[in-house]
């Protein structure tokens, strides 16, 4: 018997020990009201310093204080959607003019609590929403894809993406790049390989070298942090088979393959937002998709000496296009 | 296809089933010591994740590759350390410990890729790993050159590593002491052998291995680390041994099956023109290795003791 409560006991707290090591700490921040300054909340969904989604917003936020002279506080809410609404209602009541949740699952939260504040705006990350001060921001990759297209249908023999899982923002980029592939070339091949992982560097690697093996001369992955097996796959196999860098400059991972790298600084996006609350000049009647009419925004660079003139020449052609919305980007596959 | 077009295509699978089998060869095996001295550890992931992390940091740091190595091995004999304190000596459950052994896995060193490596990467890259060495003559055969003789060291290393633990396992007074442990630790007792003892050095080797298996994923398969890079495969590994019969060839057996449809898999995803979806090919290399395991069936029970703590 002692012994079973022992064991039961030392399991307890091993268990314990593990997950205190594994587990971190987080908090939140809240700044004084003062009427009359402009005021800029944040609801992030998790620590705001972790990386990746949670850091852009909170980058962008710093960057408002910094350039607006905004007052600005944040909250970390984590998963829990009760604490959404508070956090809105909170912000709002205190005159805060331009409000971000960042991420879709904030956007119920906003809609039931805009109601009640009409002077406020809110704004919801990945949202398409348009409700009368509820307002989705999202940013449209398939416009960047579309110019990689129509540089890999010039240049290339064949192309090979490499997706991470199969959801709307990795499919509308494919559907991109394939459309602007065909507008130069409709017979040219194109081939798509989802990891079913965002993680999985070494089976996008893998991936890369099949596509490479099957004829592919252009191969560009959207998958998170395993995209970068796709450089090392082309690093290795060594020159003539191009890649673009997705939302940042990836150049130095494969530097004799990457043609070109695709920027989309979405924080810019949340800080041209706030500009135009701030100057009371937000006409903007839909919900908000950055795309490459929004220059500091979304933008593709070559690199030096690797594009000619003349696929230069037609791929500028093609972005005045997409800003004049003479092309639609996502028109449909057959 | 043309004939010469399916050699080709082949010799391509074959090549990337060896690389994709190569981590759950050096984990699988670790394991198969583990289960057979009776203890279960479900925490593999968590350690391939550690020796994945600690390997590309001492990599990235030293530029050498097999320091990288050692020191990821050290890591998992810490974290087998830790594992057999909680769970031979103290007793503790197998399964809660090695759950929260994932959980520190991917904590810890998601923390510590943060606070060392962020915003680092894009600057300074002077990062050694692994790299395919091309077997001189051999490697130009076709067909068997691609597929056996153009891999890393690592790959190279994976039939020795085996033969040396099947060896071990079945050959030495060290290896039948550890498979009594597993089926009956009281005759092992009784024999003056000390059950604590030999379940310590197993779960060692078990922890040892699946690090080595983490870190091939950062310093040979690719050279990079990324949070959560071993995306699951410390719990195929886990099934890895069961349909290898908890035996050291069985598991490499059972690997290399795992490898060649997963690299068929995203070969065939990349064959354009073909429109099923691509979850089915996804889960290919799951099905049809139980599919071929049930084919195969022969009679094996696990471990006697396996899961049960030992006392005296």
């Amino acid at each position: 018997m002692k012994s079973k409560i022992w064991q039961l006991t030392s399991t307890l707290l091993g268990s314990f020990l593990l997950l205190v090591l594994a587990g971190g700490c987080s908090g939140g921040s809240e700044k004084e009201i003062n009427a009359g300054v402009f005021k800029v909340g944040l609801l992030s969904p998790g620590p705001v310093n972790g990386q990746g989604w949670t850091q852009i917003a909170y980058e962008a936020l710093l960057k408002i204080e910094k350039e607006l002279g905004a007052q600005i506080s944040y909250v970390e809410v984590e998963q829990s959607p009760a604490l959404f609404e508070r956090a809105f209602r909170d912000y709002a009541s205190q005159g805060y003019q331009m409000v971000l949740g960042h991420g879709f699952e904030f956007q119920d939260a906003a809609l039931t609590v805009a109601k009640d504040f009409p002077n406020t705006y809110f704004f919801i990350s990945s949202s398409k929403i348009r409700e009368g001060n509820v307002i989705g921001v999202d940013s449209d990759s398939s416009e960047a894809f579309y110019l990689m297209g129509v540089v890999a249908a010039l240049m290339g023999k064949a192309a090979g993406l490499v997706g991470g899982v199969e959801i709307p923002p990795i499919t509308n980029a494919f559907i991109g790049f394939t459309n602007g592939v065909r507008s130069i070339d409709p017979d040219f091949p194109i081939s798509t390989t989802y990891l079913g992982s965002w993680t999985d560097a070494a089976a996008a690697k893998e991936a890369a070298f099949s596509m490479i093996a099957e004829g592919a001369d252009f191969i560009i992955p959207d998958a998170d942090a395993a995209g970068s097996g796709v450089y090392q796959a082309l690093n290795e196999t060594g020159p003539g088979y191009w890649s673009f860098g997705i939302y940042n400059d990836y150049t130095s991972q494969a530097p004799n393959n990457m043609i070109g790298n695709y920027f989309n600084d979405y924080g810019q996006g949340l800080v041209n937002l706030a500009r135009m609350v701030k100057d009371g000049n937000f006409d903007i009647q839909t919900n908000v998709e950055f795309g490459l009419k929004d220059e500091d925004v979304i933008w593709v660079k070559f690199v030096e000496g690797r594009v000619p003139v003349d696929v230069q020449e037609s791929v500028e052609t093609a972005r005045q296009g997409i800003i004049d919305s003479k092309i639609n980007t996502l028109s449909p596959i057959r | 296809m043309e004939p010469l077009a399916i050699v080709s295509f082949l010799a391509a699978v074959l090549a990337a089933t060896w690389r994709l089998a190569t981590p759950f060869i050096f984990t699988s095996l670790g394991e198969v010591f583990s289960e057979r001295a009776g203890v279960l550890n479900i925490g593999l992931e968590g350690v391939m994740l550690i020796g994945a992390f600690t390997a590309f940091a001492i990599t990235f740091f030293t530029g050498s590759p097999v320091l990288g190595l050692a020191a990821a091995i050290t890591s998992g004999l810490a974290c087998g350390l830790l594992f057999a304190f909680l769970t031979v000596s103290l007793s503790a459950n197998q399964i809660v410990v090695g759950a929260a052994l994932n959980l520190v896995g991917l904590g810890l060193t998601s923390f510590l890729y943060r606070s060392i490596f962020s915003g680092r990467m894009e600057t300074a890259r002077e990062y050694v790993s692994f790299s395919p060495l091309e077997i001189p003559f051999l490697s130009s055969i076709r067909f068997f050159g691609d597929i056996l003789f153009k891999q890393n060291l690592m790959v190279y290393a994976t039939p020795i590593v085996v033969l040396l633990g099947s060896f071990i396992l079945y050959r030495t007074a060290f290896g039948l002491s550890v498979r009594s442990t597993g089926e009956h630790p009281r005759t092992v007792d009784s024999a003056g052998l000390r059950v604590s003892m030999i379940r310590y050095a197993s779960v060692l080797i078990g922890c040892g291995l699946a690090a080595v298996g983490g870190a091939y994923l950062t310093v040979a398969h690719t050279n990079q680390f990324n949070e959560g890079i071993t995306s699951g495969r410390g719990f195929i590994a886990l099934a890895v041994v069961v349909i290898g019969r908890w035996s050291p060839w069985g598991a490499f057996a059972v690997s290399l099956l795992f490898g060649f449809f997963y690299a068929l898999q995203l070969r065939l995803q990349a064959v354009s023109g073909i429109t099923i979806p691509y979850q089915f090919f996804q889960a290919m290399p799951y099905l049809l290795t139980l599919v071929v395991f049930v084919a195969m069936r022969r009679r094996a029970a696990p471990p006697g003791a396996l899961g049960v703590p030992y006392k005296s």
